[in-house]
Order: C-alpha cells, then sequence, then structure tokens
C-alpha cells in the first residue's frame, strides 16, 4: 500500500479501533498513540505476507494485539486472577446437574449507580487474566464477532465462548458482590 | 458433566441448570447459536426455574454494563500523526 491515498484512507478508517484496541490493554495514551503507529507500520511492510484468509482489519488488529501484549510484558501489571481465582467465581452444580448457587433479584439500579457500576466492571476486567480480558474487550466491549475475535486471538470459536462465559461469569460475580450490598 | 447427564440430555429428557448454564452464551447469541429443540427445552426449564431465571438476568444484565462502557476516545490527534510517522518511516 504505497498508495498515499489509499494509505490515509485505511488509516482514518481502522485507526479509532486499532487505538481502542490497544489503549483498552494499555492504559495509556501516549504507549497507545505511539503503537497504533508501530503496528501500521508493521502492517504496511509486511503486507506481502497478508494472506487474505481473514479480513485486512482482523489482520491488522492482531498485530496490534500482539504489539500491546509485549508492550505490557515489559511494564510490572496489576496482578490478575488465576485460573483457579476465576473457578471460584463460576456457579457451581450438583453431579445431577443442579444449581448449588442461589441467585438473587439484582434491583433496577438507579442513573446515578451506572457510573459506579461502570467503575467497578472496569477495575474487575483488569483484573482478569490477559486471554479473559482480550476476549471480553474484543467481544463485548469493542462488539467484533465472534469469527473475527477467534481470529485476531487465533483461537477457535468454541474456546472462545468458553472464555468469554468464564469471564463474563467473574464479572457478574464481582457485580453481585455490589448488589449485596445492604 | 457426568455420562448421566449426557444421557439424559441425548434422550431429550428435561434440562438441568448445568445444562442452562452450558447453552447460556449460545442462547443469548444474536447468530442463533441453539437449535430450535435446545431452545425450546432451555425456555421450558427457565419456566419451572426462578433460580435460573435470575442467574440468566444477572448474566443480561453484566452484558448490558458491558455493552455501555464508555469506550476511550482517540486523541484528534492520532490519524494525522500516524499519517505524518509513516510518510517518515516509509
Amino acid at each position: 500500500m504505497r498508495d498515499e491515498r489509499a494509505m490515509a484512507i485505511f488509516v482514518r478508517a481502522e485507526s479509532p479501533k486499532i487505538y481502542r484496541c490497544i489503549f483498552r490493554l494499555v492504559q495509556d495514551e501516549d504507549e497507545a498513540k505511539s503503537l497504533v503507529q508501530e503496528t501500521f507500520l508493521q502492517a504496511l511492510t509486511k503486507l506481502d505476507s497478508f494472506r487474505g484468509d481473514a479480513k485486512l482489519s482482523t489482520w491488522v488488529c492482531a498485530i496490534a494485539i500482539n504489539l500491546a501484549r509485549a508492550s505490557l510484558r515489559k511494564k510490572k501489571r496489576v496482578e490478575t486472577m488465576t485460573e483457579a481465582d476465576l473457578d471460584a467465581l463460576q456457579p457451581h452444580y450438583a453431579p445431577e446437574g443442579q444449581s448449588l448457587d442461589t441467585f438473587s433479584l439484582w434491583s433496577p439500579h438507579r442513573q446515578y449507580e451506572q457510573k459506579e457500576l461502570h467503575r467497578l466492571l472496569k477495575k474487575a476486567i483488569e483484573k482478569l487474566p490477559e486471554d479473559y480480558r482480550l476476549a471480553i474487550q474484543l467481544r463485548d466491549l469493542e462488539e467484533l464477532p465472534m469469527a473475527e475475535v477467534a481470529a485476531i486471538l487465533g483461537i477457535t470459536e468454541t474456546n472462545l465462548r468458553v472464555r468469554l462465559h468464564r469471564a463474563r461469569n467473574a464479572l457478574r460475580k464481582t457485580l453481585d458482590g455490589y448488589y449485596q450490598q445492604p | 458433566m457426568g455420562i448421566i447427564n449426557n444421557l439424559k440430555y441425548w434422550l431429550k429428557l428435561d434440562l438441568s441448570c448445568a445444562d442452562v448454564d452450558r447453552f447460556l452464551l449460545a442462547y443469548l447469541e444474536v447468530e442463533g447459536q441453539l437449535e430450535d429443540d435446545t431452545r425450546l427445552r432451555f425456555e421450558r426449564h427457565l419456566k419451572i426455574c426462578p433460580n435460573c431465571v435470575r442467574y440468566l438476568n444477572q448474566y443480561k444484565e453484566t452484558l448490558a454494563l458491558l455493552q455501555t462502557q464508555p469506550p476511550p476516545n482517540p486523541p484528534d490527534e492520532l490519524v494525522e500523526e500516524t499519517l505524518a510517522f509513516l510518510k517518515k518511516a516509509l
């Protein structure tokens, strides 16, 4: 894509999404901006290796996610949950399949509570293990189609569904704590 | 899920709470991942199990809150700075 006009159209169209994906991971505006630039540079210089079996935007997003993950590895991060922590936040069932949990009715939240719930959720997402956090960020926050998220993360759709379900249940349980407060 | 539960499922007996959990994500997907027969059995379970209804509602509310989470706004200069960077680098 050495055609400058085509490059500008592509960058204008894709950079907001790429920025949001990166920012949600690195949580730093300058770092995210720099990684957006690096993403497009890598994409344009490696364009010959794009096989066309996914959309170009999916391929670029995968480059962005890889760069953001590499950047995160260099930094000290918030301590995240382990698989065992996640297990504890899942619903539990008897061998015959009956639920062992009693789920309570969440009262409808008021407008002013929405902000608090979003803050709580943001913190809880940050605590998720990276693979789970990415699944939530791309599917539920960025609302990308399942197939595209699976392609970006390099996993099957079945694996993606398992990750999403476990992550959503961990977040649900966190919110449940808020609703159970007196 | 044990062998008996798998057998009950394949014999098209009623779904258990654990089955509801297993099919929940597919049930909520717009793309209609769940077969009609399983969807009917899923909904039949909900009619007799208020605990699973509350679980489903909590799950849906969590999704709704995720989908209304304010997105990070890209800075105004992002596109122009990226284009200037690329022109220089390429």
